[in-house]
């Protein structure tokens, strides 16, 4: 049966992604950097879904990564150390404000939906960057701690990595599991043809926006693991360019196919990391490597990849 | 069906009209107008949508696609009102017109055109389902859906194209996996704009077979240039001209009707 030797391989397939990246770590030029591409991964997934598969462009989720980020770190910091409340508080705001944002954007299509999420993004940002009390400005937030976790002592980077991997691997899983969904077929749908999905029924927009909250909610996890590996929260994370960067990343990787835009979140950070040992422009190397991906394969690795078989 | 079809002649002179008997309406219209800026695209329209195939004609421009816009929430009327069943639908969204059961199809090929032909009646089937808004469970495991889908595609003939991406099927197919699209839906009531335009002389007699038996199961309200297809296959036409019902009956009068050739004639 075909059905079966696919599922094979797909377990095959999940193997070794798991053993590679149990091993990662030990082969990264760092570990920190490591956890670094696990969170960016996730981030980049996340964002597939409103894109690749509702085919929405936000230029807002660095909103949804930021504020996970924050609402992680604030907590921490002010409130209480506990890693799991602190994502449970960061998850929360990220959720409620992909809810506001996406209510307030949904209804518009094309590039106006794209400008009208990133109005939002930009407030938050200026928000972040006026509050001082709260978020540290522009010197984004210090000294977010790492509590122990039970038994499990966050300090050291490799302990991180091996949690950030169990809570990136069973989102990814899950993601998986919504874009397979029925939900997640009539997500494709509608991507495909608006008019349609509406004469057959689906209440097109009301199943975008609960495809934005389930994508805001992922994208505040990745934040929020974001603020304890870097100790940190810098105001960068709510910029336009963190926006941009997981767009580069899922068209890079091939969106619509949640591997691909791992795989770019992946090649973008290690190679960013390797580009920057050599020169301070290695935003322009890596703008040429975006415009290859649009213009030279189309479909980014995963199409490359596929091309290849 | 044209039994169902009980002819009136009205003794004002003016107009024909042919009542269904009150209780086969299924659809029906009153007043119904349209404006586009200085155009009145449809102007106090009365439809009554009985069983079989009603067929709406009309020249270019006479307001027939308007008029199944109107019908489906893809346009909100100025005045008058559309009623399904008893329940006044016009203001409604497109969606909540579909959940009641009145399916359509569209003048240009409307499918999901990256998905396989198997998956857009799939998802048109599933759209029944409140399961649809389950982001948590797989969509093979509702079984009931794929079944109900394979017979969909196996009556508009295409149980064999089912793993064919969408996009790359026959024209001529791609108007059956339209049709089929909006069968899934388990409608009663389908509205089908020009399904045989731009098809193949053999394709066009499949279609046409396929709407006669779509209509020996629902009423079916069709659109169609083609006024040889409109006569043979038609229960009862009703002639738009200039946003105006300019003639209804049942095929025989339609044609010999003097005001129809004009506008006919005059139109082209």
């Amino acid at each position: 049966m075909t059905e079966n030797t696919s599922s094979r391989s797909r377990a095959i397939l999940i193997g070794a992604l798991l053993a590679m990246a149990v091993l990662f770590p030990h082969i990264a030029p760092y570990q920190a950097l490591a956890s670094e591409v696990l969170i960016f991964a996730l981030f980049a997934v996340s964002y597939d879904l409103v894109l690749g598969y509702a085919g929405m462009l936000s230029f807002g989720h660095a909103a949804f990564f930021g504020l996970g980020a924050y609402g992680t770190g604030i907590f921490l910091v002010k409130m209480y150390p506990s890693v799991p409340l602190g994502l449970l508080t960061g998850l929360a705001v990220s959720t409620l404000a992909a809810l506001f944002v996406g209510y307030a954007s949904i209804r518009r299509r094309g590039i106006y939906f794209t400008m009208v999420t990133l109005a939002f993004a930009q407030m938050f940002y200026f928000i972040a960057f006026k509050w001082t009390g709260l978020t540290g400005g522009d010197d984004g937030l210090q000294g977010v701690p790492r509590p122990q976790l039970g038994p499990l002592d966050l300090g050291p980077e490799i302990n991180l990595y091996y949690f950030v991997l169990v809570l990136v691997a069973v989102s990814v899983a899950l993601i998986f599991r919504v874009v397979n969904s029925p939900f997640g077929k009539t997500l494709q749908a509608l991507r495909e043809n608006h008019n349609r999905a509406m004469s057959i029924g689906y209440d097109v927009d009301r199943f975008r926006l609960i495809a934005f909250i389930i994508s805001g909610f992922f994208s505040g996890l990745a934040g929020g693991l974001y603020a304890l590996l870097l100790h940190f929260v810098p105001l960068s994370a709510l910029h336009w360019s963190t926006s941009g960067e997981v767009v580069v990343m899922s068209i890079t990787g091939g969106m619509g196919t949640l591997v691909g835009p791992i795989l770019g979140a992946v090649a973008i950070i290690l190679l960013r990391d390797v580009i920057s040992n050599y020169t301070e422009s290695w935003n322009l190397v890596m703008g040429a490597i975006f415009m290859a991906a649009v213009l030279g394969f189309r479909g980014g690795i995963m199409g490359l990849l596929k091309w290849r078989r | 069906m044209a039994t169902a079809i009980d002819q009136k002649h009205c003794h004002s002179g003016v107009t024909v009209t042919h009542a269904i008997s009150h209780d086969d309406v299924i659809l029906s219209t009153e007043n119904l107008t349209k404006h586009f800026g200085a155009l009145t695209a449809i102007n106090g329209v009365n439809l009554r949508i009985g069983p079989g195939v009603h067929s709406i004609i009309g020249p270019n421009g006479a307001g027939k696609t308007t008029l199944f816009n109107l019908l489906t929430g893809f346009l909100a009327p100025d005045s008058g009102h559309v009623s399904y069943r008893g329940e006044r639908i016009s203001g409604l969204p497109p969606y909540a017109i579909s959940q009641r059961g009145v399916a359509r199809s569209f003048q240009i090929t409307s499918i999901f055109a990256e998905l396989s032909v198997f998956e857009n009646v799939r998802v048109a089937v599933q759209s029944r389902l409140k399961a649809s808004y389950n982001f948590l469970i797989s969509h093979r495991s509702l079984k009931d859906v794929e079944r109900k889908t394979a017979e969909i595609l196996s009556r508009v003939g295409l149980e064999n194209w089912a793993d064919t991406t969408a996009k790359n099927l026959p024209y001529g197919l791609q108007r059956c996996l339209d049709i089929g699209i909006s069968l899934a839906t388990d409608p009663s009531l389908v509205l089908l704009d020009e399904p045989t335009s731009g098809v193949s002389r053999e394709d066009t007699t499949n279609i046409l077979q396929l709407i006669a038996a779509i209509s020996r199961r629902l009423p079916v309200v069709l659109i169609e240039h083609n006024i040889d297809i409109v006569l043979s296959i038609s229960d009862m036409i009703t002639v738009l001209y200039q946003g105006v019902v300019l003639a209804e009956g049942p095929p025989a009068q339609v044609r010999d009707d003097e005001r129809v050739q004009e506008a006919y004639l005059g139109g082209y």
